[in-house]
């Protein structure tokens, strides 16, 4: 329809290229269903009689246009204009067209209403171009003509290809449509290929057989052919890839080995523990191979944001926690050119950033991987994207390790830190304890030095009184309970001071050898006027030897106390009986009575602290004690390395045994 | 005769050991503070002294030190601290500047005190 022609009749070319035009148009917005559909990828499945239904109404389409007259009728030049005269079917064609068109458009439409990202922007400008296009096309192809009846406007058409070469060049500059650069190195590389070849070939079977077919007729032209073109099929491939490296290495002058990339990084991250470490490893490996500006990695430490940046004297980035949340539900690479104008575009044009890699490992965001522009000036291809989308998971996981191995020292330095300040805070709080223990030790002294010095006036005196006069036998009785009840203050209070030792961890032992035989001796000597005053036998084995190795006063201390016991418990003209036997490495000694014994239930009482039992204090109520004597013995026999215990029946009596380090 | 030196500043106590010990033969001689203690214990010559600790003045230990130091010419024979105080590193320090036994006064009575008396000083 748009040529235009110096014959004024009409002619069989005429209407065979306005009848080609039509075939064109019918089979081309077929195609375009096609692209539609399957751009980037079919989002559903044309059922197959759907399939075949619109390819063969397409063919019967272009057939019928071509071969009939019921579409394209007549093609005439009148006064410079070509006229159409449609046929009684052309309405087909006008319903194939639109029809095709309008699904295409939708299809393209619903998928850029359902995509994300880059292919949001691809789709975009893919749907806007076809359809400013299209648009234009069937408003000066169909309805002004018809409409209007001026058909010259239909030269206009092919102008609104414009639309569609312009966005589809945008979409492929800003939004990676295609690797534009792909095409030309093939299509350079196979110009050059066939310009080689074709120089090469023609030249020489030229030369060759300027020189040789003279003499050797057309049979050598025939072998000659045949060695070239053998020559060409051999040489071809490795021509091919000489040329295509050569041009490779022109247009991707910035490309680099993706694997070799993958490969260093992976090194970097297994042999790295540190997050400082990690990280600025990573940006230099990162910024290096993929030859970008700068780069930063934004993560987390100790709650707080921590930036590493790849160059110490770039400008710094600035992101703000909020920001850097922002980013957490992302899970594609953000690149610059693809992001709508808003707070995160208006955040990568502040800070630089051509491109953002969110670092998530399966359950965490970890933080991200911000990258400036590469230094060849070049958007990020699908080659970077494919390797960051790699870099991302294992560098979140390595970040993630580093932050708890960073957390994990940084706990025991601070445990560390605890302990040491923590010990500090004892040792003081220890020496005021220690200092406050001896305050209270020597007070303790101090006050029964001063308690004691009355009771031995009081006992000092009534001692004399009892002793160096004659008294009435009743003043003597009640002179007597007075001064058995002064001894029992004095034990009362040696008592308390050995508890108040005892307990302070100040009861220090001497331990010499000793021989328990001559010990229970001299004790019971010691002990005899109360023998014989309750009519006693008191049985001390004769003659064996029973060494042992403890604290001389101590050990008497506790023999006193358990035959003191002994001597109250026992009625009058009951018997005591001292035994000895050698365990191991002990010598057990046993003080065994005849007195009122104790209860089974009470045995455990008996050495605790003011273990006095009921029964046993109602008894005998006149016997001096204060009911911290066997506490006392059994914390010295405990000191001593020995045990303390007794065995016992009520009526019979009972033993106690304590046992004692054998002298070697 | 033997003759005792009674260190001792409560009179009760001075005045029964000492009729028990006089009543038994012995020479007894009582200073009533830790002065006075001092100045008898370096004239020297003494069968035995009974050396209380707490005392007015100068205390017991400090008695023992000054004797360490400058020993009298004719030496004591015996130093026992008779004392009603418990301490055990007083006790143990006694003990390192000559004292030869520690004593508990209100554990004792005039009758043992006299019998321990007798057996130090024959």
């Amino acid at each position: 329809m748009y040529f235009s022609y110096s014959h004024q009749k009409t002619d069989f070319l005429l209407n065979i290229l306005g009848r080609l035009t039509f075939v064109t148009g019918g089979i081309a917005i077929y195609f375009l269903l096609t692209l539609s559909h399957n751009f980037p990828r079919p989002i559903f499945k044309f059922p197959n009689f759907v399939k075949y239904l619109m390819l063969g109404e397409t063919i019967a389409l272009s057939v019928v246009t071509l071969f009939t007259k019921f579409i394209d009728q007549d093609e005439s030049y009148i006064d410079g204009s070509v006229i159409t005269v449609y046929g009684s079917l052309y309405p087909w064609f006008i319903i194939h067209f639109v029809g095709l068109m309008l699904a295409s458009l939708t299809i393209l439409f619903v998928k850029y209403r359902k995509s994300t990202s880059f292919e949001k922007q691809q789709l975009k400008f893919l749907f806007a171009g076809l359809f400013l296009t299209t648009g234009f096309a069937v408003i000066t192809n169909l309805f002004v003509p018809l409409l209007t009846g001026y058909y010259d406007i239909q030269r206009l058409g092919p102008i609104g290809t414009v639309f569609m070469v312009a966005t589809i060049s945008y979409a492929i500059i800003k939004h990676r449509l295609m690797d534009i650069r792909l095409i030309i190195v093939r299509s350079v590389t196979y110009i050059l290929l066939i310009t080689v070849l074709g120089i090469f070939y023609s030249g020489s079977t030229f030369a060759i057989s300027s020189i040789i077919s003279r003499q050797m007729g057309q049979t050598a032209d025939l072998l000659l052919s045949t060695f070239f073109a053998l020559i060409i099929a051999l040489t071809f491939q490795p021509l091919r890839l000489f040329l295509e490296k050569i041009t490779s290495n022109i247009f991707y002058k910035d490309r680099y080995d993706s694997q070799e990339l993958l490969n260093t990084l992976s090194h970097t991250i297994a042999t790295t523990l540190t997050l400082s470490d990690l990280t600025f490893k990573v940006l230099e490996v990162v910024t290096t191979q993929m030859k970008i500006s700068r780069a930063f990695i934004v993560t987390t430490r100790n709650k707080k944001l921590y930036i590493i940046e790849s160059h110490h004297k770039t400008k710094r980035i600035a992101i703000s926690a909020d920001e850097f949340e922002k980013f957490q539900s992302e899970t594609n690479v953000v690149v610059f050119e693809e992001v709508p104008e808003g707070s995160t575009k208006e955040f990568m044009r502040q800070n630089e950033i051509a491109a953002i890699l969110p670092l998530r490992t399966r359950e965490h965001y970890i933080g991200l991987f911000l990258m400036g522009t590469k230094s060849s000036g070049d958007i990020y291809f699908d080659q970077d994207i494919s390797v960051l989308e790699i870099i991302g998971p294992e560098l979140a996981i390595a970040l993630q390790n580093a932050q708890r191995f960073e957390e994990i020292s940084d706990f025991n330095i601070t445990l560390q830190e605890e302990v040491k300040r923590a010990t500090g805070e004892l040792r003081i709080a220890n020496e005021k304890l220690k200092e406050l223990d001896r305050l209270k030790d020597e007070f303790v002294s101090l006050a029964s030095h001063e308690l004691r010095t009355p009771m031995t006036a009081i006992k000092g005196h009534l001692w004399m009184v009892i002793n160096k006069h004659k008294i009435p036998p009743a003043t003597k009785e009640e002179l007597d309970k007075a001064y058995a009840s002064t001894e029992r203050s004095i034990a009362m209070v040696s008592d308390m001071l050995d508890i108040s030792r005892i307990e302070a961890g100040r009861l220090t032992l001497e331990p010499i050898e000793l021989d328990l035989v001559k010990l229970g001796k001299e004790i019971a000597s010691d002990l005899a006027p109360k023998i014989q005053e309750k009519k006693l036998t008191v049985t001390i084995p004769e003659g064996a030897d029973f060494r042992i190795k403890a604290d001389d006063a101590k050990t008497r201390q506790v023999i006193i106390n358990i035959l003191g016991n002994a001597l109250k418990f026992t009625p009058e003209g009951g018997k005591i009986t001292l035994g000895f036997k050698v365990k191991d490495n002990f010598v057990e000694t046993s003080i065994t009575d005849t007195g009122v014994g104790i209860k089974k239930e009470d045995l455990p009482k008996l050495f605790s602290k003011f273990g006095r039992l009921d029964n046993s204090l109602s008894s005998v109520s006149a016997s001096p004690g204060t009911g911290l004597g066997l506490y006392i013995s059994k914390k010295i026999i405990e000191l001593s390395g020995g045990k303390i215990w007794a065995e016992s029946e009520v009526g019979k009596g009972s033993t106690f045994i304590f046992s004692l380090p054998k002298a070697k | 005769m033997k003759k005792i030196l009674l260190v001792e500043d409560e009179k009760s106590t001075s005045d029964i050991y000492s009729q028990v010990l006089k009543e038994a033969g012995f020479e007894v001689t009582v200073a009533d503070d830790g002065q006075k203690g001092l100045d008898f214990a370096k004239a020297g010559g003494w069968d035995l002294i009974l050396l209380d600790v707490m005392l007015p003045k100068l205390d017991g230990l400090a008695i023992l030190t000054e004797l360490v130091k400058s020993p009298p010419t004719v030496a004591n024979k015996k130093i026992i601290l008779l004392t009603n105080l418990s301490l055990d590193p007083v006790v143990k320090e006694a003990l390192s500047l000559g004292a030869s036994e520690a004593i508990v006064k209100s554990d004792t009575d005039p009758g043992k005190l006299l019998e321990k008396v007798k057996n130090l000083t024959t």
